[in-house]
C-alpha cells in the first residue's frame, strides 16, 4: 500500500516537473540564454511588461518580421535595451 | 416602376391581411415571385466587383544594379531608403546584417557607414536612417536609443533617441525637416487606451535641443476594432511642405501641412486587392503561427509613400497563404507577397490608377522605382521600374 502511494506520489511530482518545464522559453541572447515563462510571450505587443525593456513589439500578423522582440529585449528595433 | 408598384402591392396591408388569397391568385405568385428575384439579384450583384472605372497602369523594368560581391556584405533590401539622385547613391539600413550602409546605384558597391560597437564612432542596431543632406545623416540606434548625427564619413556626435520622449518608433520612414527627424510613431497612452480622437501618429524630434512634438491625426477610416499596429507609414515632400501619411493597415491618404501646422485627410480610394481588416487583435499572437496567419490574411500592410515626378505612388502588401506555410527562411518573405499600389497625380491627388510590382518597393531613383524582383537567386539585386504611361 506505501508503495503503491510513493509511485502514485512520484508521478504526480514528475508530472508537475514536465508541466513546469515546458511552461519556460528559453532564449539565446547576447548575454547568454534567456529563461521566461510563455506566458509573458503574450506581453510582446503593444502592451507593457512587467520591467525593463518596457516597450516591446511584436508583429502580430508576420512572425518572421526582423523587428519582433523577446523580453530580452535584444535584436529588435523596437525595444529598449535593459538597464546595465 | 412595374416592379416598384408590384413591390408596393406586395407589401399592401390588404394583402397582408388576406395571406392565403394573396398567395393562391396568379397575380399574388407573380407578385410574390418578382421582389423574390429582386432580393437574389441583388445578392448575386454583390459579391462582384462593379468598379468598371478602375484605371490601370502597366510598369516595366528599364534596368538595375546588382550588389559587388567584393564590398562589405548586405543581405537584404528593407524600405525606408534614401536615394540621392545627383550621388546616384541609395542608403538605408540592413537589418539582416544590423548595418547603415551606402549603395552605389551605377557601379553595385556597398560600403557600411559605421564599425559596429557601442562606441562614440560606432552602430549597434541601426534601423532608421535619415538623409540631411547629401553629406549628412542622422541615424537611430535602438539598441542605445540614440540618434547618430553622421557628417562626411563618420559619427560626429549622438543625442537620445525615441523611445526616451515616450514613444515607440516602429517603422522604417523617416526624414529631416528643419532640424527636426520625422517618423510615424505609436503614441502609446492614447492608442493603448483606443483613444484615436486624440493619439497623435507623428514624430518631430528635435534631437538637438532634446525635445519631442507629436503632431498629426488619425485616419477617419482607420479600423477601431483594437490598438494594434496604429502608426503609419510618411513621406515628406519638400515641394508642397506636407508630410504625406498612410496607417499601416488602412487607405486613406493623411496630409500634415507643415505651414498650416494642420492634419486633413486627402483621399480614400481603396484599390481592389486592398483587404480591410475585420479581425481584432486581443493581445499577442507570438509563436502562434495559426493566428499570425489568420490576421496576416485578413489584412493588407502599407509599405511606402513616394514621389515620382509629379505624381505620388502608395504601395501595400499583402502576405499570401504560402508565405505561412513554408518555414524556410524566406527573405521576408518576399516571394510570397503581392505588391500593388495606387498612383495619383499631384496636387490634389486625382487620376487614380492601380498597379502591381514584381516585388517589394525600396525608393525612386530618378523616377524609376527600385525593386526587389530576383528572390532566391544568388546575388542581392536592386531593378530599376518605370511606369509605362499610354
Amino acid at each position: 500500500m506505501i508503495e503503491k502511494n510513493r509511485k502514485t506520489i512520484l508521478g504526480i511530482v514528475a508530472a508537475a516537473a514536465f508541466a513546469v518545464f515546458m511552461m519556460l522559453n528559453v532564449t539565446p541572447t547576447e548575454d547568454g540564454l534567456a529563461v521566461t515563462l510563455c506566458g509573458e510571450a503574450a506581453l510582446a505587443s503593444d502592451l507593457p511588461c512587467q520591467e525593463e525593456p518596457s516597450v516591446l513589439y511584436y508583429n502580430n500578423s508576420d512572425v518572421r518580421d526582423l523587428r519582433n522582440c523577446d523580453l530580452s529585449g535584444h535584436g529588435c528595433i523596437t525595444c529598449t535595451v535593459p538597464a546595465p | 416602376m412595374a416592379t416598384v408598384a408590384s413591390h408596393a402591392r406586395c407589401l399592401h396591408p390588404k394583402n397582408l391581411t388576406k395571406p392565403m388569397n394573396y398567395i393562391t391568385s396568379k397575380k399574388g405568385v407573380l407578385i410574390s415571385v418578382l421582389p423574390l428575384c429582386l432580393l437574389l439579384f441583388s445578392c448575386s450583384q454583390a459579391g462582384k466587383d462593379n468598379r468598371q472605372g478602375v484605371k490601370t497602369i502597366e510598369v516595366e523594368r528599364t534596368g538595375g544594379v546588382t550588389v559587388d560581391p567584393e564590398g562589405d556584405q548586405l543581405a537584404e533590401f528593407f524600405e525606408g531608403m534614401a536615394i540621392s539622385d545627383s550621388l546616384d547613391m541609395a542608403y538605408g539600413v540592413d537589418l539582416r546584417v544590423r548595418k547603415a550602409f551606402q549603395l552605389s546605384l551605377e557601379t553595385g558597391e556597398a560600403r557600411y557607414l559605421a564599425p559596429d560597437g557601442r562606441g562614440p564612432k560606432e552602430l549597434s542596431n541601426p534601423v532608421l536612417l535619415t538623409m540631411k543632406n547629401e553629406n549628412e545623416f542622422l541615424i537611430y540606434d535602438v539598441a542605445l536609443d540614440q540618434v547618430a548625427e553622421y557628417r562626411d564619413g563618420e559619427i560626429v556626435n549622438k543625442y537620445p533617441g525615441f523611445t526616451s520622449y515616450g514613444v515607440w518608433i516602429r517603422n522604417f520612414n523617416g526624414f529631416y525637416y528643419n532640424g527636426f527627424i520625422i517618423t510615424g510613431v505609436v503614441d502609446p497612452e492614447n492608442v493603448r487606451a483606443m483613444d484615436f480622437d486624440n493619439a497623435k501618429p507623428l514624430a518631430f524630434l528635435d534631437f538637438k535641443n532634446e525635445n519631442l512634438e507629436k503632431k498629426g491625426d488619425f485616419s477617419p477610416t482607420i479600423d477601431r476594432l483594437d490598438s494594434d499596429s496604429k502608426y503609419p507609414v510618411i513621406y515628406y515632400d519638400s515641394e508642397y511642405n506636407t508630410i504625406f501619411y498612410l496607417f499601416i493597415n488602412d487607405h486613406t491618404l493623411m496630409a500634415y501641412d507643415l505651414e498650416q501646422d494642420e492634419a486633413s485627410a486627402l483621399v480614400s480610394y481603396k484599390p481592389k486587392p486592398f483587404r480591410t481588416k475585420t479581425i481584432s487583435v486581443q493581445g499577442s499572437t507570438a509563436g502562434n503561427m495559426n493566428a499570425a496567419m489568420e490576421l496576416g490574411l485578413n489584412i493588407s500592410t502599407a509599405l511606402e509613400i513616394d514621389r515620382i515626378g509629379n505624381q505620388l505612388v502608395v504601395v501595400w502588401k499583402n502576405n499570401n497563404e504560402e508565405y505561412y506555410e513554408d518555414a524556410s527562411d524566406v527573405g521576408s518573405g518576399n516571394m510570397y507577397m503581392d505588391f500593388y499600389g495606387v498612383l495619383y497625380d499631384l496636387p490634389d491627388l486625382t487620376n487614380p490608377r492601380e498597379f502591381t510590382l514584381p516585388g517589394k518597393f525600396h525608393g525612386v531613383y530618378k523616377n524609376k522605382m527600385l525593386i526587389t524582383d530576383n528572390y532566391g537567386a544568388e546575388e542581392l539585386q536592386l531593378s530599376f521600374y518605370e511606369f509605362v504611361q499610354k
